[in-house]
């Protein structure tokens, strides 16, 4: 059983110049899909560099880091009769990965180093635990005086069962404020990323019932980080680590929008020439057309706005009174203004569907609403945190009635399927996979890069909805989904 | 080219051959500056081996011709069985198409004993049927898509439809062919909706009725899954004289004034086969199905339930601020 610290309660003390040494390990993944990109251990790489500020001397292993083409790999996971592991659903299954470094290899760069004091090791996803697990236990087996820590997002979230089932020594929840404030220390890469992830700020005045930013950051205080310190680290990578790309990762960027149009306007004053993201999207109501026009010349060259659903009484369910319909057309009006193109994935807006009790009519509207209106729809499958509100009303439902524990949890293995079809019987896991696809050929249906709207009044759009409304109803086609990870059951 | 062949060696016989001299051989003498434009085909020229090894290294994929059926069949066999199997430098073809034009009703014979003479010498070669096969050759034949699975056809692109008239029954029988044909194919093994089973249909026709043709597509990838739309490249005879041979060019539409949608309607068109060929985990979506999410989506566009603007519930006031640094509300 892991002792459970906070910030509060724990200490790093400092040493002289190379009089401790560390050990920092993001592990691999399990799980049935893996997407790479903006992917990068942001805070165990800030932690690194509050850790050498400290005097300790640092080596780290990133189980995810990703090879020349941007990717990971991907390797079959087997159980212990040697047969492919594979997560059933309703009439789907769904095959399982290893994500990443294989534990063997990890083994061998673990084996070439020295044996530390201190292991750090982070845990995002919670439903990802079970590879932490396996890196501690590795960890414990190579290095057995040195003391295992895991901190992250799964250990904030779920403290008691990382305690529990981790086997570390040290379980952090919460947030480390010393390392927060600090850049992250991308020269522990051999072969430096091609981008990095900046935080502006942490916490939302927000709470919306699927979310755990107000677990993660100890409440819904929003704080920022100085606009100089921004810069400075900016500066750093773009000048000596050559990083043009930076992906803004934040719980809500905008909350204190004087903050970020300072941070936009220094990037402009310095002449820097980044590509700037925030992949996790921006409060719509918050976006006009100066700031994104400042943003655009700032580098923004895409906008991700999260729609999530077109329904305003949803919007209201889900506690997000900061959300509606009309303040996303507002943004996206202001977007167009300023000069980023519809229909070409410059915007982006996200719909989200997986939810307990969800209409599935609701996701399509919304689906199809995005499509006219924004022409790129980004699927956000819902995975139920724990902390959250709906966590918190479903657990007894998720945990006892279902017997699943958080690995199970996983929005790609649909754990909330068997109770939305208490109200809906017609419902099956292959659904879910057409709703996934029909998101993804709507953004694929591009000519001259621009994505063909089904729902405007064009001669062709029209003759296309014309022939849907007289459907052949001659012939049922059987519908089936047998591809490798995809596999559809008797 | 042929300008700097000529200039690069100016005393050799420059001869030009192929589609462009044989359907515009007034151009082709009086714009090609080649010496002898053959106005025509090369009679057996289709008869004869492909010579691969001009290459530097053997291309992984070759066709195979019949050209006339006067080919004898143990010739064709020994053609394909020396480019599957011949080794040099390590290399050989792995992927072979018929290059002839509705072979199978036109060369059952040749067509069948090189399927067969693949599956006996256990050749490790992908077929594919790139335009040669038709719907209606499976089903005259219940046996042929399992022969087509045996000697790993790995792709069916069914002829398109530029050989039939364009009447609303034509395209009935056309989509009921396609269906039953698709359910041979699944029996033998093939996987609906993938890139294993194409249907074609060409576009941009004069006189073609736009509206008409996007229905017939949408059927076509409903009952065939996949759906690969071409351009119709006319037949200088059938264009304007006054229509430069360089804009005859399928792909920029010629017609498209003509059967009042224009360049951008056309796009429009191939972007919604584009939509309907797209593939998510190896499957396209299937707009007319039967699955909840096809009604779902087929009862959102019909009703333009989508729009929030016909769907119930209260709305709310556009309200655009922010919290300052003391965490008060500033209107914008």
């Amino acid at each position: 059983m892991g002792e459970i610290v906070t910030d509060e309660t724990f200490t790093i003390e400092t040493y002289r110049p190379g009089g401790r040494s560390a050990l920092l390990i993001n592990p691999p993944v399990y799980d049935a899909q893996y997407w790479a990109r903006w992917s990068q251990p942001a805070g165990l790489l800030r932690i690194a560099t509050l850790l050498r500020e400290r005097g300790y001397a640092i080596d780290f292993v990133d189980c995810m880091e990703t090879d020349a083409r941007g990717l990971v790999k991907k390797a079959n996971r087997f159980n212990t009769e040697g047969k492919q592991l594979l997560v059933k659903r309703d009439n789907i299954a769904k095959r399982l990965y290893h994500f990443g470094y294989s534990l063997d290899e990890l083994e061998s760069r673990l084996r070439s180093l020295q044996p530390p004091d201190e292991i750090w090791i982070t845990s995002i996803m919670t439903y990802w635990w079970e590879s932490t697990r396996d890196v501690v236990a590795l960890s414990k087996r190579l290095f057995p005086h040195a003391t295992v820590l895991v901190g992250g997002i799964y250990p904030t979230l779920a403290p008691e069962h990382a305690a529990s089932h981790l086997g570390a020594d040290v379980i952090f929840k919460g947030e480390l404020r010393e390392a927060s404030q600090l850049p992250t220390d991308l020269a522990l890469y051999t072969t430096p990323p091609s981008y990095a992830i900046l935080a502006t700020s942490r916490g939302c005045p927000w709470d919306c019932v699927y979310c755990a930013a107000r677990t993660l950051n100890g409440g819904a205080k929003v704080r920022t980080r100085t606009t100089d310190d921004i810069l400075d680290e900016i500066c750093y990578k773009f000048t000596h680590l050559g990083i043009r790309r930076f992906g803004f990762y934040e719980d809500n960027a905008l909350i204190n929008r004087k903050h970020f149009i300072e941070v936009m306007e220094a990037i402009i004053a310095r002449g820097l020439p980044l590509e700037l993201y925030a992949p996790e999207g921006f409060e719509t109501r918050l976006l006009d057309e100066d700031l994104l026009r400042l943003m655009k010349r700032a580098g923004f060259e895409k906008v991700h706005l999260p729609l999530e659903t077109v329904r305003t009484d949803i919007n209201r369910q889900w506690n997000r009174r900061h959300a509606s319909t009309e303040s996303f057309e507002h943004a996206l009006e202001a977007a167009i203004r300023a000069g980023f193109r519809p229909r070409t994935q410059e915007i982006n807006a996200f719909v989200l569907f997986g939810l307990p009790d969800e209409r599935l009519e609701d996701v399509v509207d919304s689906t199809l609403y995005a499509h006219h209106r924004v022409g790129s729809v980004i699927p956000m499958l819902f995975s139920p945190v724990p902390s959250t509100q709906v966590f918190r009303k479903y657990n007894t439902y998720l945990l006892e009635t279902m017997g699943w524990d958080l690995q199970d949890l996983n929005g790609k293995f649909l754990p909330f399927l068997e109770y939305n079809q208490r109200n809906n019987p017609e419902l099956r896991a292959s659904d879910y996979l057409e709703l996934e696809g029909l998101m993804s050929i709507l953004n694929n249906g591009k000519i001259l890069s621009r994505a063909v709207d089904l729902c405007d009044d064009a001669t062709i759009s029209r003759a296309f909805q014309s022939t849907l409304r007289a459907k052949r109803t001659k012939r049922a086609v059987p519908h089936l989904h047998e591809d490798a990870s995809s596999l559809i059951l008797p | 080219m042929v300008a700097l062949v000529r200039q690069r060696f100016p005393s050799a016989r420059i001869v030009l051959f192929g589609a462009y001299p044989a359907l515009a051989s007034e151009h082709a003498a009086v714009h090609s500056g080649a010496d002898v434009p053959v106005l025509g085909q090369i009679e057996g020229l289709a008869a004869q081996h492909v010579d691969l090894s001009l290459y530097p290294s053997i291309p992984v994929f070759s066709y195979l011709s019949i050209g006339t059926a006067q080919r004898p069949v143990g010739d064709l066999c020994e053609e394909f069985l020396a480019k599957v199997s011949s080794v040099r430098s390590g290399s050989r073809v792995w992927q072979v198409a018929f290059a002839d034009h509705n072979v199978v009703k036109r060369f059952p014979e040749h067509f069948r004993a090189v399927l067969q003479a693949s599956i006996d010498h256990k050749c490790k070669v992908s077929f594919f049927a790139l335009g040669t096969l038709h719907p209606r050759d499976l089903l005259e034949d219940p046996e042929l898509a399992a022969l087509l699975q045996r000697a790993a056809f790995k792709q069916l692109v069914f002829a398109d439809d530029r050989h039939l008239p364009l009447a609303a029954e034509t395209r009935e029988q056309l989509l009921d062919e396609y269906a039953r044909a698709i359910d041979l194919c699944a029996a033998a093994g093939y996987r609906r909706r993938t890139d294993t089973l194409v249907a074609s249909a060409s576009l941009g026709r004069p006189g073609e009725n736009p509206e008409e043709v996007v229905a017939f597509m949408t059927n076509l990838a409903h009952v065939a899954g996949s759906l690969m739309v071409i351009p119709y490249q006319p037949d200088p005879v059938e264009c304007p004289a006054s229509l430069p041979l360089e804009l005859q060019n399928g792909k920029l539409f010629p017609f498209a004034e003509g059967n009042q949608l224009g360049f951008r309607g056309y796009q429009d068109i191939l972007g919604l086969a584009a939509m309907l060929n797209a593939k998510y985990r190896a499957h396209t979506f299937d707009f007319l199905g039967d699955g909840l999410i096809s009604r779902l989506v087929r009862e959102s566009l019909v009703t333009e339930r989508w729009d929030p603007r016909n769907s119930p519930g209260p709305s709310r006031p556009v309200t655009v601020g922010w919290f300052n640094k003391e965490g008060k509300w500033v209107r914008s």
